[in-house]
């Protein structure tokens, strides 16, 4: 079976600096819970960015689902990024606009507009448990809650992809257990999820598959214990 | 298609939203692109109405030709006869010197100083009205006419208008320039605008590019943005035009009536408020599309 995201000896550098990621090979397959786990420096964001094609490898090959995202155009990567669900650990939030404004934005991008997106935005909302707050600023959440606005938005375009880089970094454990569950519970129907983490201790399940980094090297790479 | 559409609908309901919300940020920036392309429309109503004064004035021009004193009854009627048979001649009226005498002394404030004149002073003359009033034939008429016998002196009594369009070519000239400069500069003033207005969503344009917004999608409400502040611009240029063109006619008809004339400043409104709004819309474009691509150089 063809993996959904495969590494073959990927090595990124960026100008004026040492490797990031240094031979990385793995495969992801496709609704796999996936932990990326390894200090601050290790390369889990480099990793992910990789993944998001918002980086391109400086050598090896990257494939998601069968392309090499070093070849392809720079016109055809934001169609690329729509297969992801995005989420940052600072949320990446637009505090001018509502809650209901900043899940629409993905929406907006793939031109789905009026009651179906609206529909759209309140059922992603509401699997984050933010509904009855859709016309609040975000400004006025709380940590927990910005990131559940981020993850709201993130699937709001049904991803096959989710995408969370250190998620709960800056969070006490029972919101940061409160994300995590959400993350199961897109993975529990299907959606092939990746989560950057310091350490994998605190998460309340156990992925499918952990990528231990340690200085841009992969350590472990395979099914948990 | 419909996606298409509902893209740039989203975009001008956006750029529309934050206009109102800034609006007076708009409306000092749609201000100073107004009353700068006002300016040399004004200039250019200006001129173009005086050139056609000019041509008008032009068309009512004659030739003033002087007999000699000595000029007798066959001399006169010689060039009578070779005036009829020019073909570049299309009417003329001869007025004998003892009429012309006749009309001065009804005319003038001096008339019982003239009439006490010993002998008279004036020639007998022809009023000629050519048929092309363009400068070359007018000089050969002229010589041609010089040639006659019996003539004293030829004059072209539109020779200071030919000064005159000569100097309101150059002033068409001198505000294309100025124009042009003036549009330069707006294109600066809008482009930096806009680029303040991408720094202001900077925020927006890095997620939007990081959940996949292609190039036109980010750029797409600054080009709005740029194309409204131009329109709303124009729409102002043109009110300005039309209030000032309207004020000056208030003045310029009464000076004008009191020497016979009906000159005042117009213009086709359609076709000028036209060209002003295609011309500001386009200009804010340019600037907006100069903005953003030169900020995409630097990732915003």
């Amino acid at each position: 079976m063809d993996s959904m995201i495969t590494f073959d000896q990927v090595t990124k550098r960026y100008p004026k600096s040492d490797d990031i990621l240094h031979g990385v090979s793995f495969a992801i397959q496709e609704g796999e819970m996936v932990f990326v786990t390894g200090r601050s420096g290790a390369g889990k964001s480099t990793l992910l960015k990789l993944i998001a094609a918002i980086e391109r490898p400086t050598h090896g090959t990257v494939l998601i689902n069968n392309q090499n995202v070093s070849q392809i155009r720079n016109a055809a990567i934001p169609f690329l990024r729509r297969k992801f669900g995005l989420i940052f650990q600072d949320h990446k939030l637009l505090y001018d606009r509502n809650c209901f404004q900043n899940v629409l934005l993905p929406l907006s991008i793939n031109g789905i507009t009026g009651e179906e997106a609206a529909k759209r935005v309140r059922a992603a909302l509401d699997k984050v448990g933010l509904l009855s707050k859709e016309k609040m600023m975000p400004i006025t959440l709380s940590g927990g809650e910005q990131q559940r606005l981020a993850i709201a938005r993130a699937v709001v375009s049904r991803p096959s992809i989710l995408i969370a880089d250190e998620p709960t970094g800056n969070l006490d454990s029972t919101y940061a257990h409160d994300i995590m569950r959400l993350f199961k519970a897109f993975h529990q129907v299907g959606v092939t999820v990746i989560v950057a983490m310091h350490d994998t201790s605190n998460a309340p399940f156990q992925p499918d598959q952990i990528l231990h980094l340690s200085q841009g090297r992969l350590l472990k790479n395979g099914v948990s214990a | 298609m419909k996606h298409w559409l509902n893209q740039h609908v989203q975009a001008l309901s956006l750029v529309l939203g934050r206009l109102k919300k800034q609006w007076l940020d708009t409306l000092m920036i749609c201000a100073v692109i107004g009353v700068t392309l006002a300016i040399p429309s004004l200039i250019y109503v200006i001129v173009d109405n005086l050139n056609g004064l000019v041509t008008d004035v032009k068309k009512d021009s004659q030739i003033s030709l002087f007999l000699n004193k000595s000029a007798d009854e066959s001399s006169i009627q010689n060039i009578q006869q070779q005036l009829t048979n020019n073909p570049n001649i299309k009417h003329f009226t001869f007025v004998s010197k003892e009429n012309a005498l006749k009309q001065l002394i009804a005319n003038s404030k001096n008339s019982d100083l003239i009439a006490s004149l010993d002998h008279n002073p004036l020639p007998d003359a022809f009023f000629i009205e050519p048929n092309s009033i363009a400068k070359q034939d007018l000089q050969q008429l002229q010589e041609s006419l010089l040639a006659l016998n019996g003539v004293q002196d030829v004059i072209v009594d539109s020779e200071w208008m030919n000064r005159l369009q000569s100097l309101l070519r150059i002033g068409s000239q001198a505000i294309w320039i100025f124009g042009g400069l003036l549009c330069f500069t707006l294109v600066a003033v809008i482009s930096n605008t806009i680029r303040m207005q991408i720094l202001t969503h900077k925020d927006e344009i890095e997620v939007s590019e990081l959940i996949g917004a292609t190039k036109s999608f980010i750029r797409r409400p600054f080009l709005y943005l740029g194309t409204s502040f131009g329109v709303i611009g124009g729409v102002i240029a043109c009110f300005t035009l039309w209030l000032v063109t309207y004020l000056f006619n208030l003045n310029v008809t009464k000076f004008a009536q009191e020497y016979q004339s009906s000159f005042s400043l117009h213009f086709n409104v359609f076709t000028t408020f036209l060209g002003m709004l295609a011309v500001s819309a386009s200009i804010g474009w340019l600037a907006a599309y100069l903005a953003i691509t030169l900020k995409a150089k630097t990732k915003y």
